[in-house]
């Protein structure tokens, strides 16, 4: 009788098999090895801390304060530091600079940097790089492969496509420029989805309603906390203020410059208009209008950015306020840590004397070396001794406050000084606003209708002229009255020096000029507006005719030289006002010691916005396969809305093919050159474009499954399909998605090397072997160790992912089983 | 047969059509101005306005969309047609150039690169492959085997990078570039010098290709080999050449068919990084450099060409699938 066999676990056979392949078991152990380096590479390597840092770190630690370094306090190697007396030193050779500390085991490079601290450093970047592009990559190809795999045959129903397709083009017509349209798509599309939620709900499908509801509740609150940011805090204000005079100022903008055209394609239509424009005749009423249009909207501009300057300086003094409060808090903080800085203070300083002590025993002895490692440890404490002096601290504390007091002083000051030039200029800015509103609004088309209307417009144009008079008044007064602040404040604190102070008082004088002319500017502004009053009633046509000032008309290349004008102003403006927006909330941040602003805007958050964009995308999902599983099981009178389209197969897979077209290197490149270097981007982008290949053969694997007995009866039986799929597919598919993620690791670090060689993949600060080859190029006669190590720790990383695969796909291969 | 191909021309158009949305739109939204990386001190606001004008920067995405494919249908046709005097429309923002006629120079210039890389990767795999599968497990079938794997693994252009050093150092032949710049050459010794300009990168750029094809050229051929009419073959006496060249090979090459696909965009788009290391100035070079100065015409230009390509390479090599295998039908 033949010995009947064990029954051994698959799991187990797997093992067996694969600890008999030896250049598996060897690509394993160096892949641990790799692992180890990797992960301790991000501890224990980084610019190294030297005693000040160390215990400059520790005070931060006690006090709390957020102290940054780039150090890393128990580094081993430092990657960072340019060490110029060791440049270009061979593998196995003394530091010159430090000829008893350090040996480069592996050389260094043309900084002097110490090759062996870079490569492990690398390590860690490269495999977290390999890693995660292809848990990307894994992730989309399972979840698009077992859809198409396992839902495939349904087909999708009407509705759904609908309420798909037009979500899809909201999406292209809104990044195409188009609103309105894309708006109009939205609704539809979100009446469609709601009218599918409904249909959920009556069939009672809670599960799916649910998670709808709590995604988009999710999705609710984050906005509500933006907005809530955006009118709570002054720093949101002033942000938000900024966005939206971006938004107006940018829409004017293109209002002009379709004028410009048009006025283009009338002179090229007619070379003698040109000509006739210049001489001030037979102007069309509609290039009249258009240029009236032109005019105004440029000085609305103006105020536009103006009213954002009264917020930015109102909102800059109510921070420095709070930051001057903040720093008498932290005044009061520091106080509770006198008696520990008294305790290592003295701890420290019986430590050097100590220190000392045995250096001078040493020396006597005649002990050099000893004495002279000695005599650095004593130095170490001596700067321990100085950073925790007590009476330092209390100094500290003192001009801590004393300057937080001064500044709080000062600013409230110049917020209470401020109050009424503000509002003097925020009335100018309306007054102008309005004025301008009205020019617009009185439809003159020609000059001729312009002139009927002299009186009135006369009566605006003066308005505007004075409350812009007024406004140059209000905000040369401010000036002053903060210059004079600042000069106290200058005077008050001698050792400031005379240059700062002649900078200001050059700058009062010219603030005094500016106020000088723009009180003529109202006076001559009053003037004129009694003057024209006056006129108007005499009734006096002639004196009012004197009295129009002349509406500049401008030729188009004029109007061509004044557009390129307005964008370089109108550029300059959105930076500074968005720059504006994003330095308030970074002090605001920094302010909090914490990151509590950061989930403000989150569409300024990538990370955020896209896991709650792709829940959002999840969740509507579920809703429609809920609304269409209800309909083909209970309300069949919907069957129409559902009719059956496309298959779900077909969707998915002509997506794949789509993007299998397109050619890999050159859509990377394409994106890539979007992007500002860096390495996390260019693992996202690979992980991206690298999913197809595991999509086709993870449908493939599902389909095989899907049709054999065990699942067959599973479903017989009546399992839901979550089931199905969590307990008989996903085991059964594991393993080659597991040989495939192994391979494509190798995959992502060889492609992540080539992108950085080629001088697109990482920041010049981050370290990655790719890097560090395409750093060694230049020395490639030289220095052949920049490009012969980290070469060959690319090839070593790649051919162990490769074999390790193998090995893998070898274990699980069913036909060897049991052999 | 002709309705089928009818079908599939549809289809491609649809799916070309779609590619160049998608790729439109990740290369026209990209934040920033083009003409920003290329400022003239020299110039005024008013003409850096105009230009904007011309190339239509503030234009709606649909119009830009609209323009460019115009644009390039039309060139396309003068380049198809051969017409003299045509005035280009499409024309680079950076090299002031016409797209199209400098695609089809840098073409020229990539083709006997990417010519021989892909003879060598053929001619070499294929007898490899087939001699490591019919001889399993011997010595020679491992060494295969060790030295695919550690190429495969070997990043190309560090290769490269050794090899250029090594022969332009160590035996002293200058092999960067078409040809040596700078010495007038003449009959047979030009010929040379044009020959190791093109070899030496092209055996480089083969490498990696040799080991993936010879591996996958074995893994068919023990796959047929475990079929059992080979067994049967085998048991009825037919010689071993017999059976393993007319019986194993005709079926286990059919998937390689497919990949003669992949070969017609790859003959068109050469390689971005032997390029770039050899300095050759041929296709993937310029649509670096265009990456690098943004140069959108150049980057639209190649993404969709290299597309369309794709499906047409997709489409012969399914037409001549169903002719060499009789068992595939076309539907």
């Amino acid at each position: 009788m033949p010995q009947q066999r064990k029954p051994s676990s698959p799991l187990k056979d797997a093992l067996r098999i694969f600890a008999r392949n030896k250049p598996a078991l060897v690509a394993f152990f160096m892949l641990a090895l790799l692992a180890a380096s990797a992960a301790t590479g991000a501890v224990w390597t980084g610019k190294r801390a030297d005693a000040a840092e160390r215990v400059r770190m520790e005070e931060a630690k006690l006090v709390g304060d957020n102290y940054k370094t780039e150090a890393v306090e128990g580094a081993v190697l430092d990657p960072v530091s340019p060490e110029l007396k060791d440049t270009f030193l061979p593998p196995l050779s003394n530091s010159n600079a430090h000829p008893d500390e350090k040996f480069y085991w592996l050389g260094t490079d043309h900084l002097g940097r110490d090759v062996l601290a870079r490569l492990w450093a690398g390590s860690t970047i490269s495999l977290i790089i390999g890693f995660l592009a292809v848990g990307i990559s894994i992730v989309l190809g399972i979840s698009l492969g077992g859809i198409a795999g396992y839902f495939g045959r349904s087909r999708v129903g009407l509705i759904v496509l609908a309420t798909l397709l037009l979500l899809l083009v909201w999406g292209i017509l809104l990044a195409a420029g188009l609103p309105l349209p894309a708006w109009i798509c939205f609704g539809l599309g979100m009446a469609l989805l709601m009218a599918q939620l409904g249909i959920s709900a009556v069939g009672a499908r809670w599960k799916s309603v649910a998670f709808f509801v709590v995604v988009v509740a999710l999705f609710a609150s984050f906005s509500l906390y933006n907005h809530h940011v955006e009118t709570a805090t002054p720093e949101g204000q002033v942000y938000a203020e900024a966005a939206r005079t971006h938004r107006k100022s940018y829409d004017e903008l293109l209002a002009i410059r379709d004028y410009g055209r048009e006025v283009k394609g009338w002179e090229e239509s007619a070379p003698d208009n040109l000509k006739n424009l210049n001489a001030g005749k037979d102007m069309p009423e509609w290039l009249y209008a258009g240029q009236l249009r032109v005019e105004i909207g440029t000085r609305q501009l103006d105020l536009q950015v103006a009213r954002l300057d009264g917020a930015k300086y109102d909102a800059g003094n109510q921070q420095n306020l709070r930051l001057a409060r903040d720093q008498q808090d932290r005044a009061e903080h520091l106080e509770g840590f006198i008696d520990a800085y008294a305790d290592r203070n003295k701890e420290a300083a019986e430590n050097e004397q100590e220190a000392m002590a045995e250096r001078d025993r040493l020396f006597k002895e005649d002990r050099r070396d000893e004495g002279r490692a000695m005599a650095e440890r004593a130095s170490e404490f001596a700067i321990r001794k100085n950073t925790f002096d007590p009476e330092a601290l209390k100094a500290r504390i003192a001009k801590t406050r004393a300057i937080g007091q001064a500044n709080e002083a000062y600013y409230r000051k110049v917020i209470d000084a401020a109050a009424d030039p503000l509002q003097t200029r925020a009335e100018a800015i309306e007054n102008a606003d309005k004025a301008l509103q009205k020019i617009l609004e009185s439809g003159a088309t020609n000059d001729e209708s312009l002139r009927a209307r002299q009186f009135e417009v006369e009566d605006i144009l003066r308005t505007w002229a004075q409350a812009s008079a007024e406004f140059d008044l209000a905000d040369a007064n401010l000036r002053i009255q903060a210059l004079n602040a600042s000069i106290e404040d200058r005077k008050a604190d001698a050792a400031e020096g005379d240059a700062g102070l002649a900078e200001l008082n050059k700058q009062l004088a010219a603030a005094k000029g500016a106020k000088t002319k723009a009180e003529k500017a109202v006076a001559d502004a009053k003037e004129s507006l009694e003057g024209l009053k006056k006129a108007k009633e005499e009734s006096d046509a002639d004196v009012a005719g004197k009295l129009l000032a002349p509406w500049s008309v401008q030729g188009s290349s004029g109007l061509v030289d004044r557009r390129g004008k307005l964008r370089k102003a109108y550029v300059i403006r959105y930076e500074t006002a968005m720059r504006y927006g994003l330095t308030a909330l970074h002090v605001a941040e920094e302010l909090n010691g914490s990151y509590r602003y950061s989930f403000y805007r989150f569409s300024s958050h990538f990370l955020t916005t896209t896991m709650l964009y792709l829940l959002l995308v999840v969740a509507a999902l579920t809703i429609m396969a809920a609304s269409q599983a209800v309909v083909t099981d209970k309300l069949k009178g919907l069957r129409l809305a559902y009719l059956p389209t496309i298959s779900v197969d077909d969707l998915v897979m002509r997506f794949t093919e789509i993007m299998l077209t397109v050619p890999v290197i050159f859509l990377i490149l394409a994106i890539l050159a979007i992007f500002e270097k860096d390495v996390y981007i260019t693992m996202g982008v690979i992980g991206l474009t690298s999913w197809m290949g595991t999509t086709r053969f993870v449908r493939a694997e599902i389909l095989s499954l899907r049709e054999q007995d065990f699942v067959q009866s599973a479903q017989a039986l009546g399992l839901s399909d979550f089931r199905i799929i969590w307990r008989h597919l996903v085991p059964n598919a594991i393993s080659p998605v597991l040989v495939s993620a192994t391979l494509g690791v190798a995959g992502a670090v060889l492609a992540e090397s080539t992108l950085s060689f080629l001088g697109i993949g990482a920041k010049a600060d981050q370290t990655t072997w790719g890097l560090i080859l395409s750093e060694g190029r230049e020395y490639i006669f030289d220095a052949p160790w920049l490009t012969w190590i980290p070469g060959i720790a690319i090839l070593i990383t790649v051919l162990s992912f490769n074999l390790l695969g193998e090995g893998l796909r070898e274990a699980f291969n069913p036909k060897l089983r049991g052999r | 047969m002709l309705t089928y191909i009818v079908r599939r021309l549809f289809q491609m158009a649809l799916t070309l059509f779609i590619v160049s949305v998608i790729s439109f739109l990740i290369v026209a939204l990209a934040p920033g101005d083009p003409l920003a990386s290329q400022l003239d001190p020299k110039k005024k606001d008013a003409d850096l306005e105009r230009r904007r004008d011309e190339i239509g920067y503030d234009d709606p995405v649909v119009k830009k969309y609209l323009d460019f494919y115009g644009k390039f249908f039309q060139d396309l046709g003068a380049v198809i047609y051969a017409d003299d005097g045509y005035a280009w429309k499409l024309n680079s923002e950076t090299a002031k150039e016409p797209v199209l006629p400098t695609m089809w120079r840098k073409a020229g210039v990539t083709l006997p690169l990417v010519l021989v890389t892909t003879l060598v990767v053929w001619c070499l795999s294929f007898p490899v492959g087939i001699y490591s599968a019919l001889r399993r497990n011997t010595f020679k079938d491992r060494a295969i085997t060790v030295i695919s794997y550690t190429l495969i693994a070997f990043p190309g252009f560090w290769i490269a990078l050794l090899i250029i050093g090594f022969i332009t150092k160590t035996l002293g032949i200058p092999i960067v570039s078409p040809e040596t710049i700078g010495v007038e050459l003449e009959g047979p010794r030009e010929f040379f010098d044009r020959t190791w300009h093109v070899a030496i990168p092209a055996i480089v750029a083969s490498l990696t290709g040799v080991a993936v094809l010879t591996r996958y050229v074995k893994g068919q051929m023990l796959e047929v080999m475990d079929q059992d009419y080979i067994r049967t073959a085998k048991a009825k006496g037919l010689d071993a050449d017999t059976v393993y060249y007319k019986h194993a090979l005709r079926p286990a090459s059919l998937p390689f068919v497919t990949m003669l696909a992949g070969l017609l965009p790859s003959l068109f788009g050469g390689s971005v990084v032997f390029e770039a290391i050899y300095a050759w100035p041929g296709l993937g070079r310029w649509f670096l450099e265009a990456v690098f100065t943004r140069d959108i015409y150049i980057v639209m230009t190649n993404l969709f060409v290299g597309s369309a390509l794709t499906l047409i390479g997709i489409l012969i090599s399914d037409l001549m699938l169903s002719v060499v295998d009789p068992r595939v039908r076309l539907s």
